[in-house]
């Protein structure tokens, strides 16, 4: 695989992690109405991130990437945790 | 609280300047960020079905299984998520080393457990209707 065929897969990658989590945010919507405010930050990162890398795989320029993928993981986390209390809350 | 900060530290440093050895080729630090990605949607995917089960699924016969089903597909989800950061600096930081790529049971118990979640779910639905 040549290095620019990683980089575009690795940015379709990018925009497809944003597409399911855009879905999980319509969903928390969907169930929380004006109370999903709170899961918008987390989004936000995922989106942030996701910009940021798509941009950078745009050229040929690395970056450490760890504190970005750990960000993405925990915003993961925080969507986990902001449904489970919906599912579990009357 | 050590643990948690030691476990942030490194993820946040697997691949900084103060990372240890030397950076791999590019494409395969790509190939990790893929997977790392990969892992993170099934998460997504895990946190949506869980979202889906609480909002549209009409209340089961056994009561509160659909709660419960929705909170265990989420807190997976969670889970998977945290396991895919941590998988990632392991990776990262064995191919700065020039070791082999970390072993995980992972995969393998993940597929138990969603193998026996389904199977409890199917016996669940099926024998209040057989009674």
């Amino acid at each position: 695989m040549t290095a620019e065929t990683a980089r575009e897969r690795t940015r379709l990658a990018w925009r497809r992690t944003v597409l399911a989590g855009t879905v999980v945010g319509l969903l928390i919507l969907r169930l929380a109405g004006p109370g999903a405010a709170l899961a918008v930050p987390a989004w936000l990162v995922l989106l942030a991130v996701a910009h940021r890398r798509i941009g950078v795989l745009g050229h040929a320029r690395t970056e450490p990437t760890g504190r970005k993928l750990a960000l993405v993981a925990l915003a993961v986390t925080t969507l986990a945790v902001f449904g489970t209390v919906l599912a579990v809350l009357p | 609280m050590r643990f948690v900060i030691g476990a942030l530290r490194r993820w946040f440093d697997a691949d900084g300047p103060q990372a240890e050895g030397t950076a791999p080729d590019y494409r395969f630090s790509l190939a990790n960020e893929r997977t790392f990605l990969a892992w993170i949607r099934t998460a997504l995917a895990l946190v949506g079905g869980g979202l889906a089960v609480a909002g549209f699924l009409p209340p089961l016969r056994i009561p509160h299984l659909r709660e419960v089903l929705s909170v265990a597909l989420m807190l997976l989800g969670a889970a998977i998520a945290v396991r895919a950061i941590d998988h990632w600096a392991r990776a990262e930081r064995a191919m700065r080393l020039g070791r082999p790529l970390p072993a995980s049971r992972f995969p393998g118990v993940l597929a138990v457990a969603v193998a026996l979640g389904a199977l409890l779910l199917l016996v669940a639905t099926v024998l209040p209707v057989l009674r």
